[in-house]
């Protein structure tokens, strides 16, 4: 390829290569069609993973619908079993869940009980606000998540900035089994700066390890650095999740 | 070409339309499930390829912009079996030798616009398996490049200089391009 290599064409079409290398180049990309070819390729390469790379919070939305419409539109045939193998079947499987009770396998686990958090507030204003996150708290720790974010949202619509609103509606979210919210909101707080900025994208890994969607998961533990608070529990749900 | 009044199944994909999904499963899964049983599958490969097949077409409209030029029932089912006899080669349950048209009678317009469908999600998925082969370090950071995130912040995040990072990503995605012209699709 005129003397070029993959690297070459990758500062080329990023556009690292300075004035008079990138004429270069291009005089060699009109009379070498395979160089041509592997920019073209470069090019397809770079916009597939841009697409597919980041989390598709729609995708995961109609998975769920489709799982939904496959358990009423698919399933599994009733096979006829004579009665001897019938009663053989029904020990083996007694086996097989006095097993399963002893040794849950990790697909299973149930990620967000083990992660499960309760919610802290601190008053600091002694406001209309700080009486709300309190109430917030209450329902939060009591498990009434859709209540939760009721009063959150109100939260919100009153201080759009509070990050602590947003990270604790986003936990509710996803504990509501309501997650587009959820996640969107941790999204949100991780995107921010506040000190909830790594516990959102601990809880996101939490999330997508429940759906057993293990890249997302990877994905969001990766976003967290050793000196960040969660980045022990997320090595710990790393090894759990691979 | 004029678009086809069918293209609401794709739009209904892409937002997440129960009602629109739930009427594709009514009038359309009943088929292919009839079709995988007739060809040495069981129930389940029937909701698996039917599902898949609903992905790449949701994912072809949102990313590459399909748009359907042709009734969506042939081209869904064309979808769903390629897919299968595809799959029932991978398991070397026996050979294809059926041709596609002899298998489903279908026309010009259905057949271009479901086998640019299957290429491309075939493609993609290669390259995705290409990218999984990387390490760690390499994943995460075009992970972080492709997402648009500014790259200065990139590299205070991970703690190392904005230099260090640009030459990296391009050793990265150096090595990814090689992993994919080593492979053959």
């Amino acid at each position: 390829m005129s003397g070029y290599n993959n690297e070459d064409i990758i500062r080329y079409v990023d556009g690292d290569m300075d004035a008079a290398e990138a004429a270069r180049f291009e005089a060699a990309l009109g009379n070498d069609p395979a160089l041509a070819a592997a920019v073209t390729s470069y090019r397809e390469v770079k916009a597939t993973l841009a697409q597919r790379l980041p989390a598709d919070l729609q995708l995961e939305a109609l998975k769920g619908t489709l799982a939904q419409q496959r358990s009423v539109h698919f399933s599994r045939p009733a096979k006829v079993v004579p009665i001897r193998r019938y009663l053989a079947a029904i020990a083996a499987a007694a086996a097989i869940l006095v097993a399963v009770w002893f040794l849950l396998p990790d697909n299973h686990k149930n990620y967000l009980q083990e992660y499960s958090t309760g919610m802290e507030v601190s008053a600091e204003r002694g406001d209309e606000n700080d009486t709300l996150l309190i109430h917030a708290a209450e329902l939060y720790n009591n498990k009434e998540y859709t209540k939760a974010i009721a009063v959150l949202d109100t939260c919100l619509q009153r201080d759009s900035t509070n990050a602590q609103a947003l990270y604790y509606r986003g936990l509710a979210g996803i504990y509501a089994n309501s997650p587009a919210q959820g996640v969107a909101d941790l999204e949100r707080t991780f995107a921010g700066e506040s000190i909830f900025k790594y516990d959102a994208a601990f809880y996101l890994a939490v999330h997508y390890a429940q759906l057993h969607q293990k890249d997302s998961a990877l994905y969001w533990i990766d976003k967290i650095p050793a000196e960040a608070a969660p980045y022990e529990k997320a090595s710990k749900l790393r090894k759990e999740v691979k | 070409m004029a678009i086809h009044p069918d293209q609401r199944y794709l739009e209904g994909l892409l937002r997440n339309d129960t009602l629109i999904v739930q009427e594709i499963y009514q009038r359309f899964s009943g088929k292919i499930k009839h079709y995988i049983l007739q060809h040495h599958g069981t129930e389940d490969d029937a909701a698996d390829i039917f599902q898949e097949s609903l992905i790449d077409i949701y994912n072809q409209a949102k990313h590459r912009q399909l748009e359907l030029s042709c009734p969506f029932e042939p081209f869904l089912l064309l979808i769903c079996k390629r897919k299968w006899l595809n799959d029932i080669k991978k398991r070397g349950r026996q050979p294809v030798t059926k041709k596609l048209d002899d298998v489903y009678d279908v026309g010009e317009d259905v057949f271009a616009a479901a086998e640019q469908t299957i290429q491309d999600e075939a493609r993609t998925a290669f390259i995705l398996a290409q990218f999984e082969r990387l390490g760690e370090k390499c994943r995460e950071i075009l992970r972080s490049s492709l997402a648009g995130e500014a790259q200065e912040r990139i590299a205070a995040a991970m703690r190392v200089t904005y230099g260090y990072l640009r030459k990296k990503k391009s050793e990265c995605m150096a090595k990814l391009l090689s992993y994919i012209q080593g492979q053959k699709v």
